[in-house]
């Protein structure tokens, strides 16, 4: 598993009941843009993920509809075993640990 | 006694008589000195206290003068500064009257750039949504569209809403044009894997199904 895998799936397990949107994930991850779109995308064709349209208007926020996701019962648990088992602990690495704070609203 | 040296001879009685009326002049006239210098002195003292009360008064002249001028020369810079002050609310009138004519003509303009942008489909450099956020720039948004473009077909609608709201809230988040260019780029540059990925996906959901 890739480091940034591991980064990705650490913000999603901060809270598996939260959704996050992709800003949201590439800042809690200390991620650059782009980069987390395959990732999700490959979680979520393993239905590790899955994602949903934000419910709002766009013309009343101003705004595209943001796409959330969230880590699926079964996504969470195989997530988790998937950090403790990795060959590359995100722990061994600490410049690349996933920053907790100066989330996107 | 006799004095002869004049041809006047007058009687020793006569002559203490005269000294004395001399002595008694010259006594009076002594006195009268006295009395003078006594009055020199005491007038004086009474200069040295109206020098003193005039220097004491020429003061106050003197700083009722320079108060009295200085509050001239206030008159005069309140005079003039009231004068400026009605020439800039003049220019003031002037400038608000041509203010509110740029600021009908800018709104008119800005009326003109909104719907050329959404006719183009873009939005405008700096401007704000209809909800008052801050728009993507955009360049921003273009580059972020073609990124869209290059992936499969019917994967492009949902990472084009995706990204048009990722840059929409870094335009809400106060980021400027370059970051939100550098956004779109690396989305850009990462549209590659993401197709790949897609294609994966779509070729695993087809094997299962």
């Amino acid at each position: 598993m890739t480091l940034p895998v591991q980064l990705v799936l650490r913000a999603l397990l901060a809270d598996p009941s939260q959704e996050m949107y992709g800003l949201q994930i590439c800042t809690e991850a200390g991620l650059p843009s782009g980069t987390i779109h395959p990732i999700l995308a490959r979680l979520e064709g393993w239905d590790w993920l899955e994602s949903r349209w934000e419910d709002t208007d766009p013309t009343e926020q101003g705004r595209p509809r943001r796409r959330y996701y969230r880590l699926t019962r079964a996504g969470a648990l195989r997530a988790q075993h998937a950090l403790d088992t990795a060959r590359t602990p995100l722990s061994g690495i600490p410049a690349l640990r996933p920053r907790t704070t100066g989330s996107t609203p | 006694m006799t004095c002869g040296g004049h041809g006047l001879a007058v009687g020793f009685d006569t002559a203490v008589g005269i000294v004395d009326d001399l002595v008694g002049a010259l006594a009076a006239d002594v006195s009268r000195a006295r009395n003078l210098a006594a009055a020199d002195l005491d007038l004086a003292h009474d200069l040295d206290r109206a020098l003193a009360a005039a220097r004491a008064f020429a003061a106050v002249p003197t700083l009722a003068a320079t108060a009295l001028a200085a509050a001239r020369d206030l008159a005069h810079r309140l005079d003039c500064a009231s004068g400026q002050v009605r020439t800039l609310t003049l220019d003031l009138n002037r400038g608000f009257g041509g203010s509110l004519d740029l600021d009908r003509h800018l709104h008119d303009l800005y009326g003109l750039i909104r719907a050329l942008s959404n006719d183009l489909g873009l939005a405008p450099l700096g401007a704000q949504t209809e909800a008052g956020r801050p728009a993507p720039v955009w360049p921003a948004a273009r580059v972020a569209a073609a990124a869209s473009g290059l992936l499969p077909g019917w994967g492009r609608p949902r990472y084009a809403e995706e990204y048009q709201a990722e840059l929409a809230d870094l335009a809400a988040a106060g980021a400027g044009r370059w970051r939100q260019l550098g956004h779109a780029g690396r989305l850009l540059v990462k549209a590659a894997p993401l197709r790949m990925a897609l294609a994966r996906v779509h070729r695993y959901r087809r094997e299962v199904v």
